[in-house]
C-alpha cells in the first residue's frame, strides 16, 4: 500500500491527479491518463494503522461532529495536519470527482475538500435505483453526465479521451471484474480457500486500480494460487466447521484480531457483501450507457428487495450457516436496513444473524468486551 | 454594598458574598435533590460566615443548572458567563477557562474584564465530567479524593478507548480481570477524561493564562494530563470550585 | 399561541391526506391529484417501533415518522411521499415499503445536482414518472389545468408565509414557527383563508429581563422546525428570530412556481431555484453566501445552528457555514437536538450566547 501511494506521489508531478470516490467511473480517467487516488482507501489505511482516532479528533476540533463518517473525519484530519498522518498525507489533488452512488456523505466531504484545496469539483449524480432494473430516464441522466464529465476533464486537464484507449481500458476493467468475481466464487468450495479478512486486503486493486494492467495481473496470480489451494483441499481456516457471511465494510483496526475467535472455532467467512460490491459487469455495447448502468446498480444503491435477494442467493450458493453484520456507524447505506435483512434471512432461510455495532475506523466506538460476549454466545448457539 | 452569588450545580451548591469588591465568604454543600433548599442552605452558611443577614444583601444572582429554582434571586445568569467573570477575579490574566463540573464541562474564551468571547460545552454525556471519575472511583473502590495522586503515581496508563462512561466502566473491569495494576488503570481513566476535555476545548482558541475551574480542578491527575495534551500550563486557583458563585456575586454588583 | 396551534388539523380530519418528509416533494402535484399533503413532523414520543428497524445512529426526524406509522398513528394516510435527499431518507424508502405496505410510498428522485442541463431534463422526466405513478394509484389523470390551479393555490400560501417572515421580529419565536408549521399541516385552502383574513398579530411573552427594543435578533439554520422546545427556549431567552436557513423554513416559501406554461416545468424550475439544502449541490450558488446576505439584510446579531443528532448533511454543512461566519465576524452558536431534547441544556447554551452578545 505504501508503494502505491509513494508511486502516485511521484507520478503526480507530471500527470493530473484526481481524488475520486470508490464508486466513480474511473475507467474514463484511466483512459485519459489522469491519475486517481481514493480518500476512502486512505481512510481505511488510517484505520488499519490504528491512527484514525487521532486524525478524527483533529477534524472534530475544527467543528466536525463526531457522528460523521470516520473515513471523512480521518481524511480531513490528515488534510489539516499532514505531519501527523500516514505517509505525511496524500499528495495535493488537481481535481475532485465525487459520485454519490455509494452514499450522500461523499458530496459534503468533497465540497469541504473543494473549499480547502480550491480546485474544481465534478459531481456525478447517480439516482437511487429504487426498482431493478433501473428506469430508463435514470440511465439516460447518468450517461448524459458521463459525457459531460469527459468534456469537463478535457477542459481541465487538456488530456483527451481517445476511443481505442477507452475501449482497451474498459476491456481490462471487465477482465479484472470478471477475475475478481471468479475469485469470490471460490468461496463456495468446501473448505473455502478464502476468508473475508484476506479479501479485504486483496480488494485494493479492484477498488483503486480498476482498468489497469496491474489489477488484471494481480488477480490472475491470485486466482492461480487459489486454484492450487482448491486442488489440494487447503482451506483458509483449518478444520472448517462453520461457513459465515459478512456484511458491511471491514473493521479496519481489528482486521484479523476480530476474526480470530471465529477461526479458532473453525468458522470461515466464505462470502461478504463488501467485496461483492465491485462485481458489476460492463457490457461491451455503448460504453457510456453500459457504464451508467453498471455504476447505478452497485450493491448499496439498489432497492432492499434486490439486495435481500442478492444476499439470500449468496447464503444459499455458499451454503452458509450464519451471518455476521457489522452495524457500521459511519455507513448509513450499508447499515440502515440491516435489521430487516436479518429478519428476512431468518424468516426465509432460517439463517441465524448476529449484528454488532462498531465503526470501520473510529475505534472509540468499538466495545471489546461486548463484542467478545456476543460472538461467543453466537458461536455457542450454532 | 453587599452582593451574593449562588451556583446550584448538579452535585454541589456554592455561594459567595462580596462586600465592596472584596470576597467576604464562600461555602459549598452537596446539592441533593431539593435545589431550592440547598440554595437557601448554602446562602445561609455564607451569610453567617460574613456575619450578614438577608436584608443586608443588596442583590442576589443565581447561576448553575438549578438557577431558576433559587428563591429570591434578582437575576439568573448562565454559569458560562459567571465562570468567566469568577475566573477573571481569581486570575486577572485569564484568557481560557476550562470548567469541569459534576455533569458537564466547558471551555470558555475570555476577553478583557472577564467577558465571554466564545464557549463550547459538553453536557450530553458523562464522559469528560466529574461523574465519569465518580463512576470509576466506585468501580475501583478507590477514594475520589486520592484519585488524582494515584493516577500520577503510575508508570504507565492503561488504554481506555470508549467514549461512553458505561462502556469505559466495563473496560476497567476487563483490565482488572486481566491483572493490570490499579494505578495504571486509574492513570488510564484520567488520561481518558483529559483527552475528552482537550478535544472539546480545542474548538476554541487556547491562550494563556489557562485557568481550571469546577470541582474536578482539585484533581492533580486531570490537571497534569490536561496540561500535557493542551501544551499549556494550567493555573488552578484556590477557589476553583467557587468560580461560578464568585462570578455571580460580582455580576450582582453591576 | 393557542390560536396558532389550532391551525394544525389532525390528519384524520383531512381529505385523502398524503404524508411527506423532506423539502423537495412537489406538493402541488399530489394536491392536483386530490390529496391533501401534510408534513409528518417528528414528536418526542418514542413508541419503540422505529428502533426495531432503524439503527440507533440515525436521526429522529426520520425515526419518528417510521415510529408513528408502525404505531398506527398514520393509518388515515392515503399515501406517503419521500424525495431523494439524504441516506437516511433513502433507507426509509426501503423500510417503509417493506414494513408499512398499507400506505403506498411515492419516491420522488429529486436530483442531487441543481445545475447543468442534464439535471433539469432528468427532473422533468422524474416529475412525469411521479405523475404517472400517482395516476396509477388514484385511477384518474392529473390534467395540466388542475396542476396550474394547485400551483396558484400554493403560491398564495407561500406569499402569506413570506409576509409572516417579513414581520418575524414582531413574534415570539415559538409563535412564529407554530404558524410556519401550520402551513405544512393545514389544507392550503383553509390556511390561506385564515391567515389572509386576519391582521398579523404580534404575540407571545418576552423575557421580562430584556426590553423588547433590546431583543437580540437571530437567524436560525439547520433542519429543525418541529422541535417546540427549541423555540420555547428562544422565546424565554428574549430573542427574536428575523429569518432562517431552515430546510422547511423561509427558503421553502421564497420561490413561487410559474402559473402559466407547462406546469411540470414550473414545478421543476421552482425546485431548482430554491436555495439548496445541504444534500443538494449547485456549483455556484452556495448556502454560505446566502446566509451571509441574510445576516446583513436582516441585521442579525448572530446565527443559531440547530442540528439533529446523527444528521450528516447538516453536520458537514455546519462547518462550512461556521467558517464563513467566522471570517465575516458573525457570532454563532450550535445546539444539537435529538428525540427528547433537554430543555435545561438548550436554555444554558442559548442564554449564555445571549449574555455573550449583550
Amino acid at each position: 500500500m505504501t508503494r502505491y501511494y509513494v508511486q502516485r506521489k511521484v507520478m503526480a508531478r507530471s500527470k493530473p491527479l484526481a481524488y475520486v470516490t470508490s464508486g466513480a467511473p474511473v475507467e474514463i480517467m484511466e483512459a485519459m491518463g489522469i491519475l486517481t487516488l481514493y480518500p476512502e482507501n486512505y481512510g481505511a489505511l488510517c484505520g488499519a494503522r490504528k491512527v484514525a482516532v487521532g486524525l478524527c479528533q483533529v477534524a472534530e476540533a475544527t467543528g466536525y461532529p463526531a457522528d460523521l463518517c470516520s473515513y471523512a473525519r480521518s481524511h480531513i484530519g490528515a488534510v489539516l495536519q499532514p505531519k501527523h498522518a500516514p505517509l505525511n498525507g496524500m499528495p495535493r489533488p488537481d481535481l475532485l470527482v465525487c459520485c454519490n452512488n455509494i452514499c450522500g456523505t461523499v458530496l459534503k466531504w468533497y465540497e469541504a475538500l473543494a473549499a480547502f484545496y480550491d480546485v474544481p469539483l465534478f459531481v456525478l449524480d447517480v439516482p437511487f435505483q429504487r426498482t431493478t432494473p433501473a428506469e430508463p430516464h435514470i440511465t439516460t441522466y447518468v450517461a448524459d453526465q458521463l459525457r459531460e464529465f469527459v468534456a469537463w476533464l478535457e477542459a481541465h486537464t487538456k488530456h483527451r479521451l481517445k476511443s481505442n484507449r477507452f475501449h482497451s481500458v474498459l476491456a481490462r476493467s471487465r477482465e479484472a471484474v470478471s477475475l475478481w468475481q471468479e475469485i469470490l466464487e471460490f468461496g463456495q468450495h468446501r473448505p473455502s480457500p478464502i476468508n473475508a479478512p484476506d479479501l479485504f486486503v486483496a480488494m485494493t486493486p479492484i477498488v483503486a486500480l480498476r482498468g489497469t494492467r496491474r489489477a488484471v495481473d494481480c488477480y490472475r496470480r491470485l486466482k492461480a494460487e487459489l486454484e492450487e489451494r482448491i486442488a489440494h483441499g487447503i482451506g483458509a481456516v483449518p478444520g472448517e466447521r462453520y461457513r459465515f457471511l459478512w456484511d458491511n465494510i471491514a473493521i479496519w483496526y481489528r482486521l484479523y484480531r476480530f476474526f480470530r475467535p471465529f477461526m479458532n472455532a473453525g468458522a470461515c467467512f466464505v462470502a461478504d457483501t463488501y467485496t461483492n460490491a465491485w462485481t458489476v459487469e460492463l457490457d461491451p455495447e455503448e460504453p457510456f450507457v453500459s457504464l451508467a448502468r453498471a455504476y447505478t446498480a452497485v450493491f448499496i444503491n439498489v432497492d432492499l428487495p434486490t439486495r435481500l435477494r442478492t444476499i439470500a442467493d449468496l447464503a444459499q450458493r455458499f451454503r452458509v450457516d450464519g451471518m455476521v453484520m457489522h452495524a457500521n456507524h459511519s455507513c448509513k447505506p450499508f447499515s440502515i436496513t440491516q435489521n430487516d435483512v436479518r429478519d428476512g434471512l431468518r424468516d426465509e432461510l432460517g439463517i441465524p444473524v448476529l449484528i454488532l455495532e462498531a465503526d470501520m475506523c473510529d475505534a472509540r466506538l468499538y466495545n471489546e468486551g461486548a463484542v467478545r460476549e456476543r460472538v461467543a454466545a453466537f458461536l455457542e448457539m450454532l | 454594598m453587599y452582593t451574593a452569588g449562588v451556583d446550584v450545580g448538579a452535585i454541589t451548591a456554592k455561594a459567595a458574598i462580596f462586600g465592596d469588591g472584596e470576597l467576604l465568604a464562600t461555602a459549598i454543600v452537596l446539592a441533593g435533590y431539593d435545589r431550592a433548599a440547598a440554595a437557601l442552605q448554602i446562602l445561609d452558611q455564607a451569610m453567617s460566615q460574613a456575619s450578614l443577614t438577608r436584608e443586608k444583601i443588596a442583590r442576589l444572582v443565581a447561576t448553575g443548572y438549578g438557577r431558576v429554582q433559587v428563591p429570591g434571586a434578582d437575576r439568573t445568569v448562565t454559569e458560562i458567563t459567571c465562570h468567566a467573570r469568577g475566573a477573571h477575579y481569581l486570575c486577572p490574566d485569564v484568557h481560557t477557562v476550562i470548567d469541569i463540573g459534576g455533569q458537564d464541562s466547558k471551555g470558555i474564551a475570555v476577553g478583557a474584564g472577564g467577558k465571554v468571547l466564545d464557549f463550547v460545552m459538553n453536557d450530553k454525556c458523562a464522559a469528560g465530567t466529574g461523574r465519569f471519575l465518580e463512576v470509576m472511583a466506585h468501580a475501583l473502590e478507590a477514594d475520589l479524593a486520592d484519585f488524582g495522586r494515584l493516577a500520577l503515581s503510575a508508570p504507565r496508563r492503561a488504554r481506555i478507548s470508549s467514549t461512553c462512561t458505561v462502556f469505559a466502566e466495563s473496560e476497567v473491569v476487563t483490565h482488572l480481570a486481566a491483572g493490570t495494576p490499579r494505578p495504571e488503570i486509574i492513570a488510564g481513566i484520567h488520561d481518558a477524561i483529559a483527552a475528552r476535555v482537550a478535544t472539546m476545548v480545542g474548538r476554541i482558541p487556547i491562550q494563556d493564562t489557562v485557568v481550571l475551574t469546577g470541582g474536578v480542578a482539585h484533581n492533580a491527575g486531570v490537571t497534569r494530563m490536561l496540561e500535557e495534551k493542551l501544551g499549556h500550563t494550567i493555573f488552578v486557583p484556590e477557589h476553583a470550585q467557587l468560580a461560578g458563585a464568585i462570578g455571580a456575586a460580582l455580576i450582582a454588583r453591576e | 399561541m393557542r390560536e396558532a396551534r389550532n391551525l394544525q388539523s389532525p390528519i384524520s380530519n383531512l381529505q385523502s391526506p398524503l404524508g411527506f418528509l423532506t423539502a423537495y416533494v412537489p406538493e402541488e402535484l399530489f394536491h392536483a391529484a386530490g390529496f391533501t399533503p401534510v408534513f409528518i413532523f417528528h414528536t418526542p414520543d418514542d413508541h419503540g417501533y422505529a428502533r426495531a428497524h432503524l439503527p440507533g445512529f440515525t436521526c429522529w426526524v426520520v425515526g419518528s415518522a417510521l415510529d408513528q406509522a408502525l404505531a398506527g398513528r398514520l393509518d388515515s394516510l392515503a399515501g406517503m411521499a419521500l424525495a431523494q435527499t439524504c441516506d437516511t431518507v433513502q433507507g426509509l424508502t426501503d423500510l417503509w415499503q417493506r414494513n408499512v405496505p398499507d400506505i403506498p410510498l411515492f419516491h420522488f428522485g429529486m436530483p442531487l445536482r441543481l445545475d447543468g442541463p442534464s439535471a433539469r431534463a432528468y427532473l422533468l422526466a422524474e416529475l412525469q414518472s411521479l405523475r404517472e405513478r400517482v395516476q396509477a394509484l388514484t385511477g384518474h389523470p392529473i390534467p395540466d389545468d388542475a396542476l396550474r390551479e394547485s400551483i396558484a393555490l400554493y403560491n398564495r400560501t407561500r406569499a402569506l408565509v413570506r409576509r409572516l417572515y417579513a414581520h418575524a421580529a414582531d413574534f415570539a419565536p415559538s409563535d412564529l414557527y407554530a404558524r410556519v408549521r401550520a402551513a405544512f399541516q393545514t389544507p392550503k385552502e383553509t390556511c390561506n383563508q385564515e391567515a389572509g383574513g386576519k391582521k398579523q398579530e404580534a404575540g407571545g411573552r418576552i423575557s421580562p429581563l430584556l426590553p423588547r427594543s433590546c431583543a437580540p435578533l437571530f437567524l436560525l439554520a439547520g433542519s429543525a422546525l418541529a422541535d417546540p422546545v427549541l423555540f420555547d427556549v428562544l422565546a424565554q431567552a428574549g430573542t427574536r428570530v428575523v429569518g432562517d436557513l431552515l430546510d422547511l423554513g423561509e427558503r421553502y416559501f421564497a420561490v413561487d412556481a410559474a402559473e402559466d406554461g407547462d406546469p411540470l416545468e414550473a414545478l421543476a424550475d421552482r425546485l431548482l431555484a430554491l436555495v439548496p439544502t445541504p444534500t443538494k449541490h449547485h456549483h455556484q450558488r452556495t448556502r454560505a453566501a446566502h446566509l451571509l446576505s441574510l445576516v446583513r439584510e436582516r441585521r442579525a446579531h448572530g446565527v443559531i445552528f440547530a442540528r439533529q443528532k446523527f444528521c450528516k448533511p447538516h453536520g458537514f454543512d455546519y462547518v462550512q457555514l461556521a467558517h464563513a461566519l467566522d471570517r465575516a465576524g458573525v457570532p454563532h452558536l450550535l445546539v444539537e437536538l435529538e428525540q427528547a431534547s433537554q430543555v435545561g441544556q438548550l436554555c444554558t447554551r442559548v442564554e449564555a450566547f445571549v449574555e455573550m452578545l449583550t
